[in-house]
Formats: C-alpha cells, structure tokens, sequence
C-alpha cells in the first residue's frame, strides 16, 4: 500500500487504485496517479468481467495458515531457482510439482 | 512460493498470478474463469487496463446482459495484460482437483502463451498421476520436481501443530516427545496424517 495521497487533491483516485487488491508495489506508470474516481469504478467493473473468482481471498487464506520455513529446500533447489531466473534457453518455463495430496504443495513459502 | 517471487522481484515490473483449483467449484471454475482470474491479477499487478481489454469489454457491454468471455477470448486479453511484464508467473495450484475438460482447455490455452513470451512462466502442482496430462498438453517445456517434506518440515510442522496442544490436560512433555520421535519415523512425507493424529490424540 502506497503513503497516504489525501495531500493532493487530483491524487484521490490512486488511493483508491492502491485499494484494489495489488500486489505488486512496483508502479511502472506515473500518469495513474491522475486518474479519476469514474476510471476506478469503470476500472473494477472491467475486472469483475474477466472473471468471478476471487483467487485473493483464497491466498490469503493460504498465506494465515502456512508456517513459514515448510518447504524451504524446495526453493533452494536448482530446478526451480533455474525456472525462477530462466537464462537463456536452459530455463523450462513449466515447472509441475508433483505430489500427493497433504504433502504441502500449497503451502511452500 | 508467491510471496518469495514477490520478495525476490521487488521493485522490478513483474506479475505474479494464481487459480487454486478445487473439486468443490467445478462449476465456476471453468477454464475460462480461471484464465480471466489470471488475466485480472496481471492487471492488478501492473496497474494498467490494457486498451484491448477495455474495448472487449465494452463490446460485451453493448451485448444483451453483458456476455461472458468465451475461453478463446481471455487466453488473448491475458496475453495483452502480460506483454508489458518482463516476467509473468502464473501458478496453478491442485490442477488434478480440476474437471479433465477445464484441465485440457486450460492447458492448451495456456501453451501458446508460455511457448511465445519467454517471460513467462508457469508453476503448477498436482497429484503425480496428472503429470502426463501437463506434459502432453505443455510439451517440451515441463520440469518436474516430486515434491515431499523432508524430516525438517514434518519437525517443523509438528512444533508448530503441538505448541497450540501443551495447555490441553492430555498433552504432556513427555507426550509431546513421544509425538515428535514417532511420527516422522512411521510417516516420512504426509502432513496430512500427521495432523490427523495430532488431532485425535489430542481430542479436537
């Protein structure tokens, strides 16, 4: 979530844009912060059209339940810092874990 | 795994997207809501509605009660939505919980877009039995890792069951050692069980 924009009058918009669920903080595209309450709202619209599933609730979810640390040598491992980073060709842009179900796939960190 | 992505990337243009997949919600979770799941979070993430995907939706708009995308539709919308990323990262999570045809239609939409923008990439877990279904559908491009914790994670794990445990007048000390020497020696990969137990011995 971005610093506070009640400051600046014009900037009322990004808050609101900051609401929307984001989870990248990196913002690429300044002239967003000019953006008005009608673009937001149009904006919401045209999400909810793309889909009605709410992937967010659910991986919040899976975030409160998870323990931190499960898991870990999987991210360590070659394969998959190798799909993360993918240089060159080397890189194989699908990765599938396989696993019976209870074994923790979900819950790596 | 999204979090470190997030951690890891951060401050670079990147996006990261998810389905979790799930028995219960065959109906809703048809591969063309999942494809549009995903096509919102790259949205989301990179904080801008891409003109072509403003314009499809206006034009469903003009439609009687708003149409719904057809598969086909949002498979180009998210490619659109992603083309501005340097990297994508779309994780599937339980793909096998997903009806077989959402599972092929979701796949081979997804296959011309992980094969054309090499900035992208695709994350998917399941039961080992679907691993011919996601290579067949993904070819040549599927790394498969077996996933099982090692004895650290179950250790881990069974801490974090049993510290919410201690106050119940059946769980002791010595229980509780008895529980951590015990179960990673007869159940070496399932948190499943492990919790199972946990919770019967402790009467929840």
């Amino acid at each position: 979530m971005g610093p506070s924009t009640h400051s600046e009058q014009n900037a009322t918009g990004g808050g609101l844009i900051n609401s929307l669920n984001q989870i990248n903080s990196n913002n690429t595209n300044s002239n967003n912060t000019t953006t008005n309450i009608t673009y937001v709202d149009e904006r919401a619209k045209v999400l909810n059209w793309l889909s009605p599933l709410q992937s967010s609730t659910r991986h919040n979810d899976v975030r409160a339940r998870r323990q931190d640390g499960l898991g870990e040598w999987f991210l360590q491992t070659d394969e998959f810092l190798r799909w993360r980073d993918g240089k060159g060709e080397s890189g194989k842009a699908t990765l599938f874990c396989s696993g019976n179900p209870g074994v923790g796939k979900t819950f790596l960190r | 795994m999204i979090d470190r992505l997030l951690e890891h990337f951060r401050g670079e243009n990147i996006a990261v997207a998810c389905v979790y997949c799930d028995f219960q919600d065959h109906e809703k979770q048809t591969a063309a809501n999942m494809v549009g799941a995903l096509t919102k979070q790259v949205v989301n993430a990179l904080r801008m509605v891409p003109p072509e995907i403003e314009e499809a939706f206006k034009r469903a708009e003009r439609e009687v009660g708003g149409r719904r995308l057809q598969v086909s539709e949002t498979v180009k919308l998210l490619g659109r939505a992603l083309a501005p990323a340097k990297r994508t990262f779309i994780c599937i999570d339980a793909l096998d919980e997903c009806s077989d045809k959402h599972l092929s239609q979701l796949l081979t939409s997804l296959q011309p877009i992980s094969q054309t923008s090499p900035g992208v990439r695709l994350f998917i877990t399941g039961r080992p039995h679907i691993r011919s279904a996601v290579e067949k559908y993904l070819q040549g491009s599927v790394q498969v890792i077996p996933f099982s914790p090692n004895s650290q994670d179950i250790q881990e794990y069974l801490e974090m069951r049993l510290k919410h445990d201690l106050d119940s007048e059946e769980m002791s000390p010595a229980l509780k050692a008895d529980i951590m020497r015990r179960i990673p020696e007869k159940i070496p990969d399932v948190y499943v069980i492990a919790n199972c137990i946990i919770e019967a011995v402790s009467n929840r």
